[in-house]
């Protein structure tokens, strides 16, 4: 078995209680760090604020996307997927999701049709399918999250944040209930500064708070290179100056890679 | 560090995180806990209505079927405190979290719980009915076409209560 869905293809949900906590940034560097490594990575914007597809096309809201294939059963996924420069790399995005921006539907809404989302993304020979999913756990976040194999939870570095924290884990809770085989990989620190106390602070507290394999062990610092990067429509591994963050985005997949293991890992192409 | 775990109970959350971490977390198999007690003396009046004799799933069932007539149900699920499930006879998966989160969203401290509905199509509604014993707690979704008024809402609890063994002061 290499997934809880029986499909080729391991998905997972990048999503958080809180908006504003760097999970574009995770999304995007992530999968690219899977595809350099020779995973076949299709990114999905699942956020109507269509984050991904603002940093890595300019012309992401004329694309038809992830909420045009949830509107209109007739769409096939192969008009979505925009290819990139590197051929182990493409994205879905989100496309035009203003019926959704207003606040968006109930939980179970869209269910089915994620799950046809994903065993066409399997039907196309993708090995992982990573989604960036809209702040919160409810509606169709939550859908993505039921549907999906793994949930990875980037956690801003902040006091404020780390209180959001038994919240996040009472909805993750409720969503296991729904998807008994969802497979938790853990909180990922992000926009750390490390000349802050309370940043650094609120890391440690975190970590103290939780069990060692609920947080991972990769943090991600708050990095000017990041807007440079997506100023640029580009994963900031790509960057002249990016090897530094390239190599962050490393680590953590390969801490994704050992918590996918024991549920068969992923495929490499 | 203090600014932060004041605002927190750090047991809690670990327990919250631990049944996080436990590999292929099933919720309640599909009759633990149900609620049902030896003490069940059955509902005579009515022959649809469970019977003492029948099997906690059987008293479901019945019920189900009960609501399936007298109030043109199309679908009927029961989850326990939790949103584990219950009973659920037509694969309502989509609709529990949902029900548990509406049911508790306008909780407040000491509050009861009232039923609430929500419109999940044209001509179709989700009416979710809480009811509460000192020893467990339920939510009873039903996939109706309107809203029961306050006669028909009386009438699936008393049914609901014959069938969870809940007298109805306890509600």
């Amino acid at each position: 078995m290499r997934n809880n869905s029986q499909l080729d293809v391991i998905s997972i949900a990048v999503s958080s209680q809180k908006g504003g906590v760097g999970k574009t940034t995770v999304s995007i560097n992530l999968a690219h760090s899977f595809a350099s490594a020779g995973v076949k990575t299709l990114l999905v914007d699942a956020d109507p604020q269509g984050s991904v597809g603002l940093s890595l096309t300019r012309q992401s809201r004329r694309l038809a996307g992830f909420y045009d294939y949830l509107a209109n059963p007739q769409i096939p996924l192969e008009q979505l997927i925009v290819p990139t420069r590197l051929k182990t790399f493409s994205l879905v995005p989100s496309g035009q999701g203003s019926d959704y921006e207003a606040g968006g539907s109930g939980m179970g809404a869209h269910l089915a049709r994620i799950k046809t989302f994903l065993a066409a993304v399997s039907g196309q020979g993708f090995d992982l399918c990573l989604i960036d999913t809209a702040a919160g756990l409810f509606g169709l976040t939550g859908d993505v999250i039921t549907a999906s194999d793994a949930i990875m939870i980037p956690q801003q570095s902040e006091p404020l944040g780390i209180r959001s924290v038994p919240k996040l884990l009472e909805g993750l809770n409720r969503l296991r209930v729904m998807n008994p085989r969802l497979s938790v990989l853990g909180v990922c620190l992000t926009m750390v500064q490390e000349d802050l106390m309370e940043s650094t602070g609120a890391a440690v507290a975190l970590r103290q708070l939780l069990p060692p394999a609920m947080v991972f062990q990769t943090q991600i610092p708050r990095d000017g290179l990041f807007v440079r990067a997506s100023a640029r429509g580009l994963p900031v591994g790509v960057l002249d100056e990016g090897v530094r963050a390239q190599a962050i985005f490393d680590a953590l997949r390969a801490e994704v890679e050992s918590k996918l293991k024991p549920n068969g890992g992923i495929r490499t192409a | 560090m203090d600014s932060i775990d004041t605002w927190l109970d750090p047991i809690e959350v670990r327990q919250l995180a631990d049944r996080l971490l436990q590999p292929n977390f099933e919720p309640a198999s599909s009759m633990a806990s149900d609620g049902f007690d030896d003490g069940f003396i059955g509902y005579e009046a009515d022959s649809q209505l469970p019977v003492a004799a029948d099997s906690p799933a059987q008293r479901s069932q019945r019920f189900c079927d009960w609501a399936k007539q007298h109030h043109s149900a199309k679908g009927v699920f029961i989850l326990d405190h939790e949103a584990s499930v219950i009973f659920d006879e037509g694969g309502h998966g989509q609709f529990h979290f949902l029900a548990r989160s509406l049911a508790l969203a306008p909780r407040r401290v000491n509050a009861s719980l009232e039923p609430v509905y929500l419109k999940i199509a044209a001509g179709m509604i989700l009416q979710i009915i809480p009811f509460a014993t000192a020893q467990h707690s339920f939510f009873l979704g039903l996939i109706i076409s309107e809203a029961p008024d306050p006669a028909a809402l009386s009438s699936i609890r008393e049914a609901f209560s014959k069938v969870a063994s809940i007298s109805q002061s306890e509600v």
